[in-house]
């Protein structure tokens, strides 16, 4: 699948992602419409784009829909609430359109890497073909019409999932973060117990819809993503000059683990990982490649463990996780 | 202290999520924990929507008493329902609520005239048009704010569509 392969820039950049958010127009949103609006737009897309895979999300165990939100080919929402809701998925699905969401239609183009241009394109090629079947809700003053006014505008979000230890380790990240506010960047990151965040893991996004064109948004993001990926990479040689052996002995210890764990939580997963990857950046590893760990990380996502391998209970997802990456993560 | 979110077990998991600078901190008992979790994924961490910010921002405008109680004919919504969730029921609010939406999406998105793409329907209406009066009207917003670099950018892109207008 695209996510576990190694896009542009991708020793920084995990994943990018570009969603247009649409609306039918004379249908109530999402939060407000019936099962038979829902029909109805459903039928509107399949008509416009018959290629596409049909997912009805209501037929679905709640461990394939958490599985698919694992996949980021579904939103949380969908995922958790128990409402009625489809999707229309390409092949390798790099794209998928989410019917009933908050807003009618969520167009989302994903890929491996930097590579904004590239899902523009797709979901703007997309977004051409339903509009020829369907009449959006477009205000010429306030452009597309959304559910919550933080999209109306473009219905444009961009985002770049960025991995940036050494921005963290450096305590960076908080400036870095307060300036793009201002710029109307938001950055995201979850943070566990203690001030750095969850696996360095952070996502860009644009938080602008309304009086900037998507071609602007997205030229300013990508600069944005270029500035910080060469931070990233100077710091990161800055740091490893400065504490050879030091960084090297953190880093070999958690691929240690990571290849030999019976038991892992998938926080524990995550910062095993973050250090591994790191490795594989400084040349650190070598007998270890990108591609690998992320398709271990994928695969031990929590539901597509349980999905996968039918285990109930927290510790056997743990243990499952601690022999997916004995296997995926065996030296070559 | 008692978990924040069953209320019923003792908290030992503290976690912390910062979203543009802004912290929230929660307690949870080591089940709850565990279900956020069992739950995990690069989704939930990164589901990149500004939740209920938009309500807060309305909630901090003064309205009539009376105000509240304007509904949508086509879905009913009154402007505390859009108060309280940040969201609107359907593509009609946004006339009906016009007056009390405009300032705050000016303050959430820095302006309020679209530019970007334009639908199909809207295009066979005026092809190219509106467009360019979208783009005079922010020519002289720039201008008055004094960001003359932003003008000129305007101005060049006002030009290179009257003149695809012309040739067309």
């Amino acid at each position: 699948m695209w996510y576990t392969n190694f896009g542009p820039s991708g020793d920084i950049v995990l994943s990018s992602r570009v969603r247009l958010a649409r609306n039918i127009s004379k249908i109530p949103f999402g939060n407000k419409m019936s099962d038979a609006d829902l029909e109805k737009i459903e039928s509107i897309c399949k008509d416009a784009l018959p290629e596409l895979k049909f997912i009805d999300l209501s037929k679905m165990s709640v461990f394939e829909r958490l599985a698919l939100k694992e996949n980021h080919l579904i939103s949380p929402e969908m995922a958790d609430e128990k409402k009625s809701g489809s999707i229309l998925v390409n092949d390798d699905c790099t794209l998928s359109i989410l019917i009933g969401e908050e807003d009618h239609l969520r167009i989302q183009a994903m890929d491996s890497g930097l590579s904004l241009e590239k899902c523009m394109q797709l979901a703007n090629q997309i977004d051409d073909r339903l509009d020829k079947k369907a009449d959006f809700a477009f205000s010429d003053e306030l452009g597309y019409l959304t559910c919550c006014p933080s999209n109306t505008g473009t219905g444009l979000r961009a985002s770049v999932m960025m991995h940036l230890p050494a921005l963290t380790q450096t305590c960076k990240m908080e400036s870095i973060i307060r300036s793009l506010s201002k710029l109307g960047i938001a950055v995201r990151g979850i943070y566990g117990e203690g001030s750095t965040a969850l696996a360095n893991i952070y996502q860009i996004s644009n938080q602008v819809t309304l009086g900037i064109s998507e071609e602007d948004s997205l030229s300013r993001l990508s600069q944005i993503v270029d500035d910080i990926i060469a931070k990233e990479r100077s710091i990161s040689l800055e740091i490893y000059q400065a504490n050879k052996f030091r960084l090297e002995d953190k880093i070999l210890r958690s691929k240690g683990i990571l290849q030999n764990a019976r038991i892992i939580t998938s926080g524990e997963a995550l910062s095993l990982i973050s250090d591994v990857r790191w490795g594989i950046n400084l040349g650190i590893i070598k007998d270890i490649n990108h591609e690998q760990l992320l398709s271990a990380l994928y695969e031990s996502f929590p539901a597509t463990i349980a999905k996968n391998h039918n285990t109930s209970s927290p510790l056997e997802r743990d243990l499952k996780r601690g022999e997916i990456f004995q296997k995926v993560l065996k030296s070559n | 202290m008692k978990c924040q979110k069953c209320g019923s077990f003792d908290a030992t998991t503290h976690i912390t999520e910062i979203v543009n600078g802004v912290k929230s901190e929660s307690w949870l008992c080591s089940k709850c924990a565990n279900a956020v979790d069992g739950n995990f994924s690069f989704e939930s961490l990164f589901h990149p929507d500004f939740d209920n910010f938009f309500g807060s921002v309305l909630n901090q405008q003064k309205f009539l008493d009376t105000s509240a109680l304007k509904q949508c004919p086509i879905c009913k919504s009154t402007l505390s329902d859009i108060k309280k969730s940040g969201r609107l029921g359907c593509s009609e609010c946004y006339s009906v609520f016009y007056d009390f939406l405009i300032k705050p999406l000016k303050e959430i998105q820095g302006s309020t005239k679209h530019i970007g793409k334009i639908p199909g329907s809207a295009k066979s209406n005026k092809p190219g048009e509106c467009e360019i009066q979208k783009l005079k009207d922010l020519l002289d917003e720039a201008v008055q704010k004094q960001e003359f670099e932003k003008a000129a950018e305007l101005r060049d892109r006002i030009k290179l569509l009257e003149k695809g207008e012309k040739e067309a």
